[in-house]
């Protein structure tokens, strides 16, 4: 326990460190080769697309909450909400933003509201934008599915905390035929992702929006951190397996 | 002031909350259950505030006759309803009724809410099948084949009929070696991303609190 402790706080300590060196050189214009991720390229065209068409967009990030084990996945729908956001705001129409838990409800108003004042138009900015569908997942899919088809929307992205439950509103999407992009933290989120939308947000491509959809320099740093820290996880797998055969461990 | 202050709140539980999980120091734990517990009292009120949320909602759409307001309506019944009935229970029996065998919450909960959820759940299978009929059309590749073998390898491999014992024990391997392995990468991945998160969110890049 006290091992296993001491090798997740340096862990920490060494994203830490790494995030902030190359922050300093990504600051300098360095920038780590990205490869090209089709839900990102196609999330401007979608909304750009919905906006013109003058429809909605719809951005559901599901059962993450603010304040468990899925905050991580909850923050990365909330960054894809604020570029969402940003995009819709030239529109009369705000986006819809449909979550299932009642601590994310207001971190997603927020976001919406702060985009809108970035944009210099507060005043579009509806409070209803943010809504709490259910606090059980199917009841939330299931209410989600019913606002994709009443409320005109065009574009729908489903990206945070999804099991099997995503089915639902992406079923609905594909009826509309209207652009999906999909990204869950959970193994069959991720499943449903692939099959019904577009294009699907695989693995921890959901934690990269920031540094995918704008050019902050801390984007930018945290990705080339996660690369360095899967290339460890990489040769601490290999090592392992090598020892595991020779016998040295078990 | 604005920008500094909720960021040091954020950073300081943020590193205490860390901190305990590695560390183990009384005082330390004490804290963090203290923090932790407010995070608990805070969700219970966001609660409150979803509903006036879900409330707020559904009565404008009910107020525009928009399309399906007839469902907005019903909606708002049923939660103030479940709202008040919940309350009154819990208040008069001082337990949470929700979880007291003969209330009318009780019987909300396991009739209504649960037999809704099961509806909902049964769906998903039949959807899936047919996303990955409709996936073949749309995007016929490689990987779309696989998805659908793996689909119906898994699913068959469930039936109890002796002469597709072949497809049963390709579905132990699939499950055991070729998903446990897929999975496993990915969710390294996922935790990968939820760390650098963490860590942005502990060094203040990350602000959903921002003003």
């Amino acid at each position: 326990m006290i091992i296993t402790g001491i090798i997740g706080l340096l862990l920490v300590i060494l994203g830490v460190v790494l995030m902030i060196g190359f922050a300093f050189v990504a600051r300098r214009g360095f920038r780590p080769p990205m490869r090209p991720i089709s839900g990102y390229e196609a999330l401007a065209t979608q909304v750009g697309q919905a906006v013109e068409s003058g429809g909605r967009v719809h951005i559901s990030l599901g059962q993450g909450s603010i304040n468990s084990a899925d905050t991580s996945a909850t923050l990365a729908g909330l960054a894809m909400l604020d570029y969402v956001a940003d995009a819709s705001s030239i529109s009369d129409l705000s986006p819809i933003a449909t979550t299932g838990d009642a601590t994310t409800l207001p971190a997603m108003s927020d976001t919406i509201r702060r985009a809108y004042a970035r944009k210099e138009v507060p005043e579009k900015f509806e409070s209803i934008s943010a809504r709490l569908v259910s606090l059980d997942p199917y009841s939330m899919a299931g209410g989600t599915t019913s606002l994709i088809v009443d409320d005109d929307v065009r574009a729908n992205v489903l990206v945070g905390s999804f099991g099997a439950e995503m089915t639902l509103p992406a079923e609905a999407g594909q009826r509309r035929r209207i652009p999906q992009v999909a990204g869950s933290s959970q193994l069959d989120g991720q499943a449903v992702a692939y099959a019904m939308a577009d294009h699907s947000l695989i693995g921890e491509e959901m934690f990269v929006s920031r540094a995918y959809l704008g050019r902050d320099p801390w984007a930018i740093a945290a990705l080339a951190t996660q690369d360095v820290l899967r290339w460890i996880a990489i040769a601490a797998i290999l090592v392992g397996s090598v020892l595991a055969a020779v016998g040295l461990i078990h | 002031m604005r920008y500094v202050i909720p960021a040091a709140v954020a950073l300081g539980v943020g590193l205490v909350t860390l901190l305990g999980y590695f560390i183990q120091a009384p005082d330390l734990l004490t804290l963090r259950t203290i923090l932790i517990n407010w995070a608990v009292i805070l969700g219970g009120l966001a609660v409150l505030v979803g509903l006036l949320n879900l409330i707020i909602v559904h009565f404008r759409r009910i107020q525009a006759r928009a399309r399906g307001s007839i469902y907005s309506l019903l909606t708002v019944v049923a939660s103030v309803a479940t709202f008040l009935v919940g309350a009154g229970e819990s208040l008069r029996i001082g337990t949470p009724a929700m979880y007291t065998q003969g209330t009318l919450t009780h019987l909300l909960f396991s009739d209504v809410v649960v037999a809704s959820q099961a509806a909902l759940a049964s769906l998903v299978m039949f959807f899936l099948v047919a996303a990955a009929i409709q996936m073949m059309r749309s995007r016929p590749n490689r990987w779309s084949v696989l998805f659908l073998a793996a689909a119906l390898i898994t699913l068959v491999g469930w039936l109890p009929l002796s002469f597709l014992a072949p497809l049963n024990s390709a579905r132990e391997w699939l499950l055991n070696v070729a998903v446990s392995a897929g999975a496993r990468g990915i969710l390294i991945g996922v935790a990968l991303g939820t760390l650098m998160v963490g860590i942005r969110v502990l060094v203040g890049i990350e602000r959903p609190y921002k003003d």
